[in-house]
């Protein structure tokens, strides 16, 4: 998942529990721990920057998806410190042969907390909707593309035809199918053996009924109706720039415990600052810590403060299409002339890790050795390979970065750097506005040079950090430097036919090292998450895989009650 | 300019009995000297336009030099400011910061006099449909909200026009409003004195009379605004760096400063203490200075 | 009288009409194409841009844009928000109430603060309590408003932890307490110009004949300062305040950024980094209605107070 870098997504130890769930055959949970020292009830403070909107359809940005992963549930659900595909709405799933066709078989006591039941139709109520094209009144989902490879989404998506597509004329995804209510057929349009991994994702959660969206007050993207451990507690759940309540949901059946909690509270704040200050005061149970507090974290609260790798990966995009960034040499010689260690020492506090390959530290198939041999910091070798290209860097380049999520200091010691070593003038060129301005930017190709973006995990498979970013069908989606290698895109294709994992991940090694000889992207750090938690207030607090506060295990400690 | 309009505050004009003459200025500046808060806030402007302009030999290290392995120092004998995060000379830096401060106060109030002042005298002056056009034009800049044209126009035009000129411009161009009101309601009680009628009946033609009579006597309220002006641009300035819309990143400025040291403020005090001084102290020079001018140009005060 | 307050009426609609339309022009002529940044991930499907430039009138010439915005705008529709697709009605109707209660409560801060600092401060002319008031009032000024924030935040927040002078940081949640931070930080700017506007004008008005007439005619010094003196002084005074009610409205951004606060500001600023125009547009028109009631406000109050006026 792309994400802002200031709230960003992660992901945690991903065991080999994992490499076996992610076979298509049955999967096994594994029981939960004794629960003898649970209080019921608490109530539990947590920490927001103000979402967009909680339409899952449209959740891109973590400050959404932490809320709507807790009031929705998918066919899968990810293991809170494990990352494991685990059963949610779906009890078990099979695939064919070669992976192309997926049947998921449904509990049947699932609902909604408006009392809907969750059938095979949610789904394909909810995945067409995720897929739907402009209309006059609903707007496109920015991640409806990670459904792309269900049969029928191109047609559904209106390409090549010249009329507007309307709602409503009945051009669903032709591959979803609900043989009976609690049965849902997937067929894809290619192989692809993880893609029950991927349904756990917020694009794919069930809806309910049309109807009740319509009904929804205000609006079914301010107070969504799910069916996950949690409800928005009514009638007005979210009050706009001040926070956002949510109790658990009684009716919940699914993958996970229900919870004995007996309320959320998101409380929202416009920066980090002011945030930390409601930590000190101690009105917040969990909160990540800004940057610049690290030391006080470690010092101070040391005794509550959790650290955590995550999969958040900050990258520099370069322009592959236009001199200079045409040239291989040229981009790896930048990605050498860049002191990564010193900026994460002075401006992260060592908040974050050296990026050694493309792949984050928690992911099956990372190679501790460090594939990137370009990512070392080499200043002789980075002016040599420069002078090899034969480029004169005469004007200068534009390094362009999102405002207001932090970036403003790196940037500058990148560019420093940039001058120094190589002896190139960067400008800087802020972009207010990340998904609103930024990406459009990209997207549209008036960026020239170099551009910071992160990604962090959107399901936890290799190839989730491999075809969007560097895939062919990435372009005009997450694929920002365009590159396009046949050479890659095989390997990713030949891995999706492979049932064995440890297959596949050799495959995968591959085409990272492809990458990495080519340097598209320059990789930079990987963001190590801190927080800092009331654990002697609360068990159960961690980082889920995707960075965010673990509030399904979360309970109110018998000694604190 | 912000919600600080002097136009509240009355600011007579020389008498019918005085004319713009070396000794009313000299007049002036006797009473302004005898005021202690006015010098001092004279003095702080002269430190600072000094500091500005010998700021290479002020300064001991290039506000620029970064060295990350001595990020965030506290105070101390070879950098009395410390440093701040990328490592850079927190003195030289603040030294530094006051050419910015010194330019935008010079070129946004510059922009916005000339603009006010002209369309002020034509309204003054001349009334009728002039005037009554560029009164309707005033009040909308007015009905504007300061900050929010500010941004707007910030925001539009930032893919055009670079983004420290911009500044200025956006700026000066929405305090106009305000000079050409207080221009306007000098000249209106000027014009209709008895040396200008004087000048009229022996027959000097409008342009003499507004340039060399009219003029120069409405100009006092005007200085007054101005030098009060220069300070609320700069807190203008810091207000848009601390929003993150202010000069570019990178630069030394005090109000992004500010901003930036501000997630530091509890562990690094001195990344926010020094440059948010530096703000005070020169805004407080400014508004002590044109407060000491206003007394001193007030004829009932004598 | 009436043809006074019509009169001025009148002369707000080309203000209100001419701000609008400027704005407009300004959001919409510019280079940045807002299908853009509405078609999201599909915005490199040209049909996708298509829908869109149809939903949103971009192709109709600017008049045209303008006059259907007027339009749906006197049925109360404001439009709806490029960035958050909620009614931009409702984005604002939330924060416009935050918005109101922190512009009265700073209103009053500056009056009663401000009017009693510059009283003093003119009745004891040159005194120490005069100076104290000039340089405090000047230093007020010459503070960024953050910088008061961020202070009064660490000083009342966490230094004064666990004592009876604590207080909420930020956000609305603790009831009228929440309101002492911001509505100080706020009101500080305009509570140290009123306090010298008044000190001005009493200074002004404690001049005059009439008052030296009451002292001579032996009234108690109380009497002349207040009965007389105050009452008059007030005016100029009064009308200020007013006036600045309108600026604290539109005003407040770095104020509701640093306290959290639920405020128009806050949108207005986000709405405009993201070229989220119908949400810049939307809260421009209420400041400028905001600005011009109470200008009016203001100047009929003048008819009644200036009988010149009160007979033209």
């Amino acid at each position: 998942m792309r994400t802002r870098l200031r709230f960003g997504f992660a992901g945690l130890l991903l065991t080999v529990a994992l490499l076996a769930t992610a076979c298509p055959k049955t999967a096994t949970t594994t029981p939960p721990p004794p629960t003898t020292d649970k209080a019921k009830g608490g109530i539990l403070r947590l920490e927001l920057s103000e979402p967009a909107q909680l339409d899952p359809a449209q959740s891109d940005d973590s400050e959404e998806t932490v809320v709507t992963r807790n009031i929705f549930e998918g066919l899968v659900t990810y293991d809170s410190k494990t990352a494991a595909t685990l059963p949610g709405v779906a009890l078990k799933w099979s695939a064919n042969a070669d992976s192309t066709v997926w049947t998921f078989n449904l509990r049947k006591d699932a609902t909604f907390s408006n009392g809907e039941k969750v059938t095979a139709e949610s789904f394909i109520q909810g995945w067409n909707r995720a897929t739907a094209p402009p209309t006059g009144e609903e707007d496109t989902s920015p991640i409806g593309y990670h459904l792309a490879g269900v049969e029928g989404y191109k047609t559904h998506f209106g390409e090549g035809d010249k009329t507007p597509p309307t709602v409503g004329d009945g051009k669903g995804l032709s591959g979803l199918k609900a043989v009976d209510p609690y049965t849902l057929q997937v067929t894809l349009s290619s192989p692809d053996p993880d893609f029950a991994i991927k349904t756990g994702h917020t694009v794919a959660y069930p809806l309910p009924s049309q109807a009740a969206i319509d009904a929804q007050k205000p609006s079914f993207s301010e107070f969504p109706i799910g069916n996950g451990q949690f409800m928005l507690k009514g009638p007005e759940p979210w009050k706009h720039d001040q926070e956002i309540r949510a109790i658990p949901n009684p009716t919940y059946k699914g993958g996970r415990e229900p919870s004995v909690l007996e309320e959320v509270v998101w409380t929202i704040f416009p920066d980090f600052d002011t945030m930390y200050l409601q930590w000190v005061k101690g009105n917040l149970d969990y909160i990540r810590v800004p940057p610049a507090k690290t030391e006080e974290a470690q010092t101070t609260y040391k005794a509550k403060l959790l650290t955590v790798p995550t999969t958040v990966l900050t990258y520099v995009g370069t322009t592959i299409k236009k001199p200079p960034f045409n040239n291989k040499k040229v981009r790896q010689a930048f990605s050498m002339a860049i002191d990564r260690a010193a900026i994460i020492k002075a401006v992260f506090n060592d908040t974050q890790v050296v990026a050694q390959g493309i792949q984050p530290p928690v992911m099956p198939g990372f190679r501790k050795e460090g594939p990137c041999k370009y990512c070392r910091f080499d200043p002789v070798a980075a002016k040599k390979l420069l002078a090899e290209s034969g480029v004169k860097l005469t004007e200068p380049l534009v390094l362009a970065f999102n405002t207001g999520a932090g970036h403003e200091d790196w940037v500058q010691a990148v560019k420093d750097q940039l001058q120094t070593n190589l002896g190139v003038s960067v400008t800087l060129e802020p972009v207010t506005g990340f998904s609103k301005n930024f990406i459009p930017r990209l997207r549209a190709g008036k960026v020239n040079g170099l551009f910071r973006l992160g990604w962090g995990m959107d399901y936890p498979t290799p190839q989730n950090f491999l075809a969007p970013l560097f895939g062919t069908a990435g372009i005009g989606h997450d694929n920002h430097t365009e590159y396009s290698n046949p050479a890659f895109d095989n390997l990713l294709t030949e891995a999706a036919t492979k049932p064995n994992v440890a297959d596949r991940i050799k495959l995968y090694q591959q085409a990272e090292d492809l990458v990495l000889e080519d340097m598209p992207i320059i990789p930079m750090w990987f963001r190590i998450s801190y927080r800092l938690a009331n654990i002697d207030k609360f068990g159960g607090l961690g980082v889920d895989p995707f960075d965010d506060p673990s509030i399904a295990t979360v309970f109110l400690k018998k000694t604190a009650a | 300019m912000q919600r600080i309009d002097p136009t509240q505050m009355p600011v007579p004009v020389p008498t019918a009995a005085s004319e713009v003459s070396v000794s009313l200025w000299g007049d002036v500046w006797l009473r302004l000297k005898k005021n202690r808060l006015a010098i001092i806030g004279l003095g702080i402007i002269l430190i600072l336009v000094l500091t500005a302009i010998l700021a290479p030999l002020v300064a001991p290290y290039p506000p620029d030099q970064q060295n990350l392995g001595i990020s965030k120092l506290s105070p101390n004998s070879k950098h009395w400011f410390g440093t701040d995060v990328l490592g850079r000379d927190y003195f030289s830096r603040v030294v530094y910061g006051s050419r910015i401060s010194i330019s935008i106060g010079v070129v946004a109030v510059g922009i916005t006099l000339v603009i006010g002042l002209i369309t002020g005298a034509i309204a003054g002056y001349f009334g009728g449909w002039a005037d009554a056009i560029i009164m309707r034009v005033a009040d909308i800049f007015f009905a504007f909200p300061f900050i929010v044209g500010v941004l707007v126009m910030i925001t539009v035009l930032g893919e055009t026009i670079p983004r420290l000129p911009l500044l200025f411009i956006a700026i000066g161009l929405f305090g106009w409003a305000s000079a050409a009101r207080i221009f306007r309601s000098s000249i209106l009680q000027v014009k209709n004195l008895e040396y200008v009628e004087a000048a009229r009946a022996m027959g000097a033609s409008h342009w003499r009379i507004l340039t060399r009579h009219v003029m120069p006597n409405s100009l006092a309220p005007v200085i007054v605004f101005a030098t009060i002006a220069t300070g609320t641009v700069i807190l203008t300035e810091a207000a848009l760096s601390f929003l993150g819309v202010g000069v570019p990143v990178g630069t030394p400025a005090w109000g992004l400063m500010v901003s930036e040291g501000k997630s530091h403020m509890t562990t690094e005090p001195w990344l926010v203490l020094f440059p948010g001084l530096s703000i005070v102290a020169t805004v407080l020079g400014f508004i002590l200075l044109g407060d000491g001018l206003r007394d001193s140009m007030d004829p009932r005060l004598r | 009288m009436i043809r006074y307050i019509v009169r001025r009426l009148l002369q707000m609609i080309p203000v209100f009409l001419g701000a609008t339309f400027l704005l407009f022009f300004f959001l919409y002529i510019l280079p940045g194409d807002p299908t853009e940044i509405l078609g999201g991930e599909r915005a490199t499907d040209p049909v996708v841009r298509a829908v869109l430039r149809e939903k949103w009138h971009l192709d109709e010439p600017i008049y045209v844009q303008y006059g259907i915005y007027m339009k749906e705008l006197s049925q109360g529709d404001f439009g709806t928000s490029f960035r958050l697709s909620r009614p931009v009605s409702r984005i604002l109707g939330d924060a416009l109430p935050w918005s109101l209660k922190l512009a009265i409560v700073a209103i009053g801060v500056e009056a009663i603060f401000g009017v009693i600092a510059g009283v003093i401060s003119a009745v004891k002319r040159y005194s120490f309590w005069d100076t104290l008031t000039t340089i405090a009032t000047s230093v007020l000024v010459a503070i960024p408003v953050f910088w008061l924030g961020l202070m009064l935040q660490i000083a009342f927040g966490i230094k004064a932890q666990g004592t009876p002078f604590e207080l909420p940081i930020s956000g609305v949640q603790d009831g009228w307490r929440s309101y002492v931070l911001p509505a100080i930080t706020l009101a500080s700017v305009f509570t140290a110009v009123t306090a010298r506007l008044t000190r001005t004008t009493m200074l002004e008005v404690m001049k005059q004949d009439y008052i030296r007439t009451a002292s001579a005619k032996g009234l108690s010094r109380g009497a002349v300062v207040y009965r007389h003196g105050l009452r008059n002084a007030l005016i100029p005074v009064v009308t200020n305040i007013g006036l600045d009610f309108g600026s604290l409205i539109g005003g407040a951004i770095l104020t509701e950024s640093v306290f959290a606060w639920p405020g128009v500001g806050r949108q207005v600023f986000l709405a405009i980094v993201n070229n989220d125009n119908p949400v810049i547009i939307g809260s421009t028109i209420i400041f400028l209605l905001a600005f011009i009631l109470v200008n009016l406000a203001v100047d009929i109050s003048y008819g009644f107070l200036d009988p010149r006026i009160r007979y033209e």
